[in-house]
């Protein structure tokens, strides 16, 4: 079975599933415009402090939004017991874990598309290019990062305790990176093409970990 | 560089190594004692299949 | 006094010469004064919890190919010693750090990096205890204690990076005179043995702890393969 049909195969799946119950992403989308009222009251948000804060609640909410929607990505097979059935198929563990991951990478994306263009409207932040890509490059690895730990901890009694613990730290390199792109995106100090580079850099380096550990995360 | 005086120094070097001390012996005393322990129930155990103590 | 406390009175010794070395035989540093003396075993315990945590690194690829039970216990045991270690790292950190640059705490690059140390192994430990004992605990432990072990300079790098763009209030006097360059490497070499036998005893602790727990749930015993007990 070619591994990359395979991959498409289970995003699309999971895509659709999303797309007839369409639970996860209304939710996901509401939790993040909550998110940034609660900042604009914690923060005392105004027009002087709103760009050096709101990159922070970005990856605040992003990062909350993320930790939400990785706890749910294997729920849905462990409900039904049908990634013991996907693995029994001659389909490589590392092109399901594939699929997963895009599929809730696109998840976060269509989260993103809420929160940024929200963002600029509470925040006053410039939406630009610039943001899109720092953001969605980030995306890419933390979705890999969230989506393996998901599968690791699918099966454990306590995962709602462990994913955060044990994704977040994981995650920081992404923030840092990503932070002080979106904060140079925004106009504050900071050379945005070097934060983009070591984005991608973290992206190549955990997409490949990430990969070579599913094999052994799913194959139970 | 040193921001305080010397004496409020002295008193962070020392409190700095009595964490330490307390940290590592402590720890120490505390896995020694609990290796005790298991070797004791070890040893007295009677069920057939643990191997003898070493 | 069996022989692991013949070992830990010896490590303890040890310590104390090195203690020894760092209150008299050391010079005070013209810059920092008597404080800098928290170097010497503060970058001793940072280094050998990170030797601590290669050995969870270590255990763990070798139990993900291998499932050898004895490579597991030895990652539990770096594990819990390292995170004592990272304890005491950062905890000296701070109380440097206040006298120094007048806060007890600074996000420069190694600090943070220790933190998150701290943070990825107790995760490790919480894993062990949350996730049914046994398999599916020692191949998450596995995973995390790999992912953990590269994620930390990864961090280190960020920050590093990020301080260039915002630098922080770190001034360290990198250039050691031989007395103190001597004092550490001793001290360095003290704080490894004692992390050795405290690895040691806890490798022991996990070996009685896993046949104590297999007597108890005679099931185990014949549904999984075991390795001879006898073989050490």
């Amino acid at each position: 079975m070619n591994p990359f049909n395979v991959a498409v195969a289970v995003a699309r799946k999971d895509l659709k599933s999303e797309w007839r119950t369409r639970e996860m992403v209304p939710a996901l989308a509401q939790f993040i415009i909550l998110a940034l009222l609660i900042a604009n009251f914690g923060f005392q948000i105004d027009s002087r402090n709103a760009s050096s804060i709101a990159p922070g609640v970005l990856w605040l909410a992003l990062v909350f939004a993320g930790l939400v929607a990785f706890g749910r990505t294997f729920a849905a097979e462990r409900d039904q017991a049908s990634l013991e059935a996907m693995l029994l198929t001659p389909a490589s563990p590392v092109a399901i874990f594939a699929g997963k991951a895009i599929a809730a990478a696109l998840l976060l994306v269509v989260c993103e598309a809420v929160m940024l263009p929200a963002l600029s409207l509470f925040f006053g932040t410039p939406l630009g290019v610039d943001m899109v890509v720092a953001v969605l490059l980030a995306t890419i690895g933390m979705a890999a990062l969230g989506c393996l730990f998901a599968a690791l901890v699918a099966r454990v009694r306590a995962r709602e305790l462990l994913l955060p613990l044990l994704t977040l730290p994981l995650w920081i390199p992404f923030i840092i990176a990503g932070g002080q792109a979106v904060q140079s995106a925004m106009g504050l100090p900071g050379s945005y093409q070097e934060a983009i580079g070591l984005l991608i850099d973290f992206d190549i380096l955990f997409v490949v970990l990430t990969s070579l550990a599913a094999r052994f995360v799913l194959d139970e | 560089m040193t921001v305080v005086s010397d004496a409020n120094s002295a008193a962070y070097l020392a409190g700095a190594y009595v964490f330490a001390v307390v940290l590592l012996v402590g720890y120490l005393g505390w896995s020694l004692r609990k290796l005790r322990q298991l070797e004791r129930v070890q040893k007295g155990s009677s069920i057939s299949g643990l191997p003898p103590k070493q | 006094m069996n022989r692991y406390e013949k070992a830990g009175a010896g490590a303890v010794a040890l310590m104390l010469v090195a203690g020894a070395a760092i209150f008299l035989y050391a010079p005070t540093d013209y810059l920092q004064g008597p404080v800098q003396r928290i170097f010497y075993l503060h970058v001793s315990s940072a280094i050998a919890a990170y030797g601590c945590f290669a050995v969870v690194l270590v255990g763990g690829i070798i139990y993900l190919r291998a499932e050898n039970p004895v490579a597991d216990r030895f990652a539990r045991a770096g594990a819990l010693v390292g995170l004592v270690f990272t304890t005491v790292t950062l905890v000296m950190g701070m109380l440097w750090a206040k006298p120094i640059w007048n806060t007890f705490w600074t996000w420069d690059a190694r600090l943070t990096s220790t933190l998150v140390l701290w943070m990825i192994y107790a995760g490790y430990l919480l894993v062990r205890r949350l996730a049914d004992p046994g398999r599916q605990s020692a191949r998450l432990a596995a995973v995390v204690g790999i992912f953990g072990f590269i994620d930390v300079p990864v961090v280190h790098f960020s920050v590093t990076w990020w301080r260039t763009v915002h630098p922080g209030p770190i001034i360290v006097n990198d250039a050691l005179p031989p007395q103190m360059l001597a004092t550490f490497f001793f001290t360095l070499a003290c704080t490894l043995v004692l992390a050795g036998l405290m690895i040691a005893i806890r490798y022991r602790i996990e070996t009685l702890l896993d046949a104590a727990q297999n007597v108890s749930e005679p099931a185990k015993i014949i549904a999984t393969a075991r390795e001879p007990e006898t073989a050490r």
